[in-house]
């Protein structure tokens, strides 16, 4: 595991290496990859080498391609098999050609390729290959996004803004060599932490008890005092402290702050450890949880130090009177987001940790055919094979969760089933004089196993890319070789990550780096000739996604200045952003609610499109009118036009310095709504400023109609775009610094355009 | 022509190309569907037919494992269908059971939630196949804005059609009219003259065959594509809310059902997913399983007597079914596991009723269906009932088992089980 690595494209020379001549180095990992596995191994052996065939009790049982890490794993059994000979000759090639006893009869003759491959493999574990895994060889022809796309896209995934202009300066001058320093100042950043957590709830699924009292209600009140704010009496200073309006206001307040402590718990873990530059695993180890001020009170933490305990979003350590914290793991929230039953006995929860924790789908083992009739042993689960291929790998960790009971409260003296394995990992069993700690024994394990570093790699790639890990092509599978190929450039890629992520002392922030510097964050567009195969093999690059709902939020607000919100504002703290609320498009636009729906929609229908229009309508409408009116200087969208800006005069002909501000900011707002770095005379910029055109060419022309003329145009905006407040105040504007009137149609024209832009492809993608 | 054929299309030859070649009445606006709608209604959480149509019951007091609580002799019929004496089972046995067709003895092959899902639903095991639904949509609805609805249940499209949820009745309105700015008023105003809306939409779609001409990476291509596509159903959707009733039902799979029957009215919805949960029973399972199952009927029976009452009662197929069944007896918490033996139910246009094909031995393991008789059978001759087979009818029943995009999925069942007659 871990073995393989990421090498610079080209990169090949290394001692042992095979010279220039016989072609570029193949490592060892890549030659068992394509020579051993894909044609061999994966069709001719596992059908019986696996956990419930033939050959499972054989000293070679191979691993399924749903396993994270699968291939590296499967090269260490496979080599471990070959090191036993018989006068001289692996075992490897003895069986499966029946030059001595083989349960599954010859499978392969000697003068096969597959033979010679087996042969040539068996001599590489003896005189091991130096050279690594070149992995960026099959992205030859890949465009990438150039070092300055590059920081706005991370820079509104990871700090929901576009970068600043010492960013952009740096990144001119240096290239990609100035991403790392200014990644990692992004990812110092609070908004870098709700994203954090974001990717996480995506799993966790425990912001489900964000609402009302949904988290306090399942903290016991035996053992602590979730509703302490009901008893709190009634002293006037206190509404002021803690920014109340009334008492019931405060009450209110108070609730909403505790149930939020308690609900965010495991992911402000998450983001607890990554903030501090801790090792990663310590969200499986840590012998602590976290608490804001009102949490605190609940759990009865009083020696929870806070530097502002009227604050709500700060966090700190805080431990549970005897209580084996493991992280995670012993996590209220996510213990009662997967909860357990009698008969279930803590199974889903132990297929959660092979999901979130070691990057595998322990069902998709057992999705081979069951047939219940012939499950007719005593206690199947532990002597059925269709059962125990599952079971043998389930029921230990499920085993350690024993003392957790189905609303994640712990019994220390709980025992554990005598029908079902002990509790443990892999071939380890907790001792017996840790039973009342199994979490913590077991979150040791699992974080210093090493599917745990890949399993964080996936989660990743999928937060930051939208895709998740490709599946390796079954055998027999059209285009196989081509698929495998694909899959392997893959595969080699985010191991390299993973080691990186070990060797960092799992330090997540490397993680992600590399994801954002890899092709699968960055292909923009290919430059070779697309092949019928390479067309299959480019699928994978998916590196173009279509915003969540939370995204498209936060980059509304990046690039406009201006949230999705009617009419602006916040009310006592609670906004009301369309994209974020589920009573309004959040579900709609393809996000998730945590309670019943869990799956995002990552491509558009007819919904989300007219939820996107209606967005850009109302955007333009909102941020136009309001930049424009602003003195230059503190324009985000409008620093070369007036709203007196004609492109034309009253007699028809051009107006040139006009028409030049106007293209010249539609070239400012390509870059800056689109990212598109374009010359003046780009047929981009003709288009758009054809569209600012023609709109302004209506509007004078209707403004200029007879009142009941049809087509007449107002002079003024409409009521919803008039601008007679400050947005955030809603202080009343000085006269004459309110914007109603537009008797130049610039305005409307600008909104044309702003929709145009806001509605585009390269806007609601990432 | 299907949506996956359509966005190919697009990528491949520039839009401007599909525009103006053969499938240019697809390009600019769609038809509005006539055909059969589809409710699939999923029981989340894998019900247990033992306590509905494939009834099995205890022998007594003497019987130490009993199948149900119930006894055997306790139960009852509607016509030739046997029906568990449980909750509201009478009431929607003997309502319906002249247009009820029960598929007992069916072998999912799984007690994985996950892989029971989806094989119910798409009729295999195997990943990356679309659902039943996605199919349907992808045949008849490519372009239509809501041709695929999905409460839950399995909905993967493999991009044969983009799958949309079911939208809050408050804003819809809001959602149908991107461009005013008060759908709904007397004078809702518009953000842009009608003239500048065109604008913007000719200078977005020629800006998108531009890119889209400069784009050589494949799925940037579809996604692109896929954009495209699915704004050519913009204008349908406002036709959604005349349909719309006035007052929706309260229970989940009534107010599901309403806004997919005024889809389907409007023309703009081929199919749809209908979810119900809470059918997962490891723990006292009589008592949390029979009122989800009442639950389960007082929708179905409402979605039958809604589609009359609609006028779309001949265009209607209902197929319900969930992730597997459940174990023979009790376990120690009084609750039933996970059994990969089930039953589906069906109703509707082209669905024979008052018939149940397949069957169970008294522990609700599977009998192999003769295929001569249709009746079932004890030892190894017949036929064991796979989600495939059953596919495999439902695609004919529907006429898309000849479309390439369906015959690119094809069910490794080879016998044709004549479910339908």
């Amino acid at each position: 595991m871990g073995l393989l690595g990421l090498a610079a494209a080209g990169a090949v020379a290394a001692v042992g290496c095979s010279s220039e001549a016989e072609g570029p180095c193949v490592s060892d990992e890549q030659f068992f990859a394509q020579n051993v596995w894909a044609p061999t191994l994966s069709t001719k052996c596992i059908g019986c080498h696996n956990p419930q065939g033939l050959a499972a009790k054989s000293k070679m049982v191979l691993k399924g391609s749903s396993e994270a890490g699968f291939l590296s794993a499967n090269m260490e059994i496979f080599k471990n098999v070959a090191s036993f000979e018989r006068d001289g000759t692996s075992l490897v090639l003895l069986k499966p050609t029946k030059s001595i006893a083989h349960g599954g009869g010859q499978v392969i003759t000697s003068d096969s390729a597959d033979y010679t491959a087996l042969s040539d493999m068996v001599e590489r574990f003896k005189n091991p290959r130096a050279c690594e895994t070149d992995a960026n060889a099959f992205f030859a022809g890949v465009q990438l996004a150039s070092p300055g796309e590059t920081l706005r896209m991370a820079a509104l995934e990871l700090a929901a803004r576009l970068p600043t202009p010492e960013e952009e300066a740096a990144v001119e001058q240096s290239g990609m060599d100035a991403l790392d320093p200014i990644l990692d100042r992004m990812m110092t950043e609070e908004a870098f932490y709700a994203r954090l957590k974001e990717i996480y709830n995506d799993l966790f699924l425990t912001d489900r008890y964000l609402g009302g009292e949904s988290a306090t209600d399942l903290i016991s009140s035996d053992h602590y005092d979730p509703y302490w704010y009901y008893g709190v009496e009634q002293d006037a200073s206190l509404i002021e402290y803690y920014g109340a309006q009334s008492w019931n206001d405060l009450t209110g307040k108070l609730s909403r702050w505790t149930n939020v402590g308690v609900a965010r718990e495991p992911l402000e873990l998450i983001a607890h450890v990554v903030r501090e530059d801790r090792p990663f695993t310590e969200i499986l180890t840590a012998n602590y949880f976290m608490v804001n001020p009102f949490s605190a009170k609940a759990y009865g933490a009083h020696s929870a130090e806070f530097k502002n305990d009227a604050d709500p979003t700060e966090f700190v350590e805080s431990t549970r009177d005897g209580f084996p914290h493991a992280g995670v793991l012993t996590s209220a929230m996510w213990l009662n987001r997967f909860p357990t039953t009698a008969t279930n006995r803590n199974r889903h929860r132990a297929r959660m940790v092979y999901q979130f924790f070691l990057g595998t789908d322990i069902l998709k083992t057992a999705e081979q055919p069951l047939d219940s009739s012939k499950i007719t042993d005593f206690n199947p689960t532990m002597n059925n094979v269709s059962c125990t291929v599952c079971h043998s790998r389930l029921d230990p960790i499920a085993g350690a969760f024993h003392s957790f009971d189905t609303m994640g409260q712990y019994d220390a003296a709980d025992t554990w089933h005598e029908d079902m394995r002990p509790p443990g990992f892999g071939d380890a069993a907790v001792p017996f004089e840790q039973f009342p700690r199994s979490l913590q024994w077991l979150g040791e394990r699992v974080s210093s196993d090493p599917s745990f570093a890949l399993a964080s790699v996936y989660t990743m790639l999928t937060g930051l890319t939208g895709q998740k890990p490709m599946l390796a092509p079954a055998s027999g599978e059209e285009s196989f070789q081509v698929k495998f190929d694909a899959y392997l450039a893959q595969y080699h890629l985010l191991n390299g990550i993973a080691r990186d992520f070990t060797e960092s002392n799992y330090n997540l922030k490397t993680v992600i780096k590399a994801l954002i510097r890899s092709p699968y964050f960055r292909a923009r567009n290919y430059g070779g000739s697309v092949t019928p195969d390479r067309e299959i093999a480019l699928q994978q690059l998916d590196s173009t996604r279509f915003l969540t709902p939370e995204q498209l939020h936060r980059k509304v607000w990046a690039v406009t200045g201006y949230p999705w919100r009617p009419r602006a504002f916040e009310d006592n703290g609670v906004a009301f952003d369309y994209l974020l609320r589920s009573d309004v498009y959040r579900l709609l636009y393809g996000g998730i609610n945590a309670v019943d729906v869990i799956q995002r929609i990552d491509e558009p229908n007819g919904i989300m499109v007219n939820i996107s229009d209606r967005m850009a309508n109302e955007m333009a409408c909102t941020s136009v009118p309001r930049d424009l009116r602003l003195p230059k200087g503190e324009r985000l969208l409008f620093p070369d036009v007036e709203i007196t800006f004609e492109p034309k005069d009253a007699n028809g002909f051009d107006v040139a310095p006009a028409i030049s501000a106007i293209k010249r900011n539609i070239q400012f707002l390509h870059k800056r709504v689109l990212g598109e770095s374009l010359s003046l005379d780009d047929p981009e910029i003709q288009r758009t400023y054809q569209l600012f055109l023609e709109t302004w060419q209506e509007g004078k022309s209707g403004m200029a109609k007879a009142d009941g003329e049809e087509g007449k145009l107002p002079s003024a905006l409409s009521g919803a775009c008039q601008v007679w407040d400050d947005y955030w105040t809603r202080d009343a504007l000085p006269e004459g610094e309110e914007l109603s009137e537009d008797p130049t149609y610039t305005v409307r024209a600008w909104m044309s355009v702003m929709t145009y832009l806001l509605s585009d492809f390269k806007f609601l993608y990432q | 022509m299907e949506r996956r054929d359509f966005l190919r299309l697009a990528s491949m030859a520039g839009l401007g190309v599909v525009v103006a070649g053969p499938f240019a009445g697809q390009a600019s606006a769609a038809t509005p569907y006539t055909g059969k709608l589809f409710l699939f209604v999923h029981a989340d959480g894998g019900w247990d037919p033992t306590s509905f149509c494939d009834p099995k019951g205890s022998l007594g007091a003497s019987d130490m494992n009993p199948m149900n609580e119930y006894e055997a002799a306790a139960i009852e019929s509607a016509g030739d269908i046997r029906y568990a004496p449980m909750g509201t089972n009478a009431a929607f046995f003997q309502k319906w059971y002249n247009r009820l067709l029960v598929i007992n003895g069916i072998d999912t092959g799984t007690n994985s939630h996950d892989a029971g899902i989806r094989t119910t639903w798409c009729g295999t095991l195997t990943e990356g196949r679309p659902s039943f639904g996605a199919l349907l949509a992808g045949v008849y609805g490519p372009t239509l804005p809501m041709a695929y609805i999905s409460n839950g249940g399995y909905d993967y499209t493999a991009n044969v059609i983009s799958m949309t949820r079911v939208p809050d009745t408050g804003t819809l309105a809001r959602i149908a009219f991107p461009d005013e700015i008060n759908p709904g008023a007397e004078n809702p105003g518009r953000y842009h003259t009608e003239g500048t809306i065109k604008r913007i939409l000719a200078a977005r779609e020629a800006r998108h065959k531009a890119k889209l001409g400069q784009q050589r990476l494949p799925k940037l291509r579809e996604e692109m594509s896929t954009l495209y596509a699915s704004r050519l159903g913009q204008d349908e959707l406002k036709q959604l809310i005349q349909y719309l009733p006035e007052d929706f039902e309260q229970g989940p799979l009534q107010r599901q059902a309403q806004v997919a029957i005024a889809a389907y009215r409007a023309g703009i919805c081929v199919g749809a997913n209908l979810s119900i949960g809470g059918f997962d029973t490891h723990g006292d399972h009589d008592k949390t399983h029979i009122p989800r199952l009442d639950n389960l009927w007082t929708g179905v029976d409402f979605i039958m007597d809604y589609a009359a009452e609609q006028g779309i009662a001949e265009q209607l197929v209902v197929v319900m079914g969930s992730d597997f069944g459940r174990t023979p007896g009790y376990n120690t918490g009084q609750g039933k596991d996970h059994w990969n033996i089930t039953s589906m139910m069906m109703m509707g246009a082209g669905i024979p009723g008052n018939r149940i094909i397949g069957g169970t031995d008294p522990r609700h393991s599977p009998l192999n269906l003769d295929l001569a008789s249709m009746k079932p059978v004890e030892g190894g001759s017949g036929v064991r009932i796979k989600p495939g087979h059953i596919h495999k009818a439902l695609r004919k029943l529907a006429g898309i088992d000849t479309a390439e995009i369906v015959q690119r999925f094809p069910m490794a069942e080879e016998e044709d089980i004549p479910f339908f007659g």
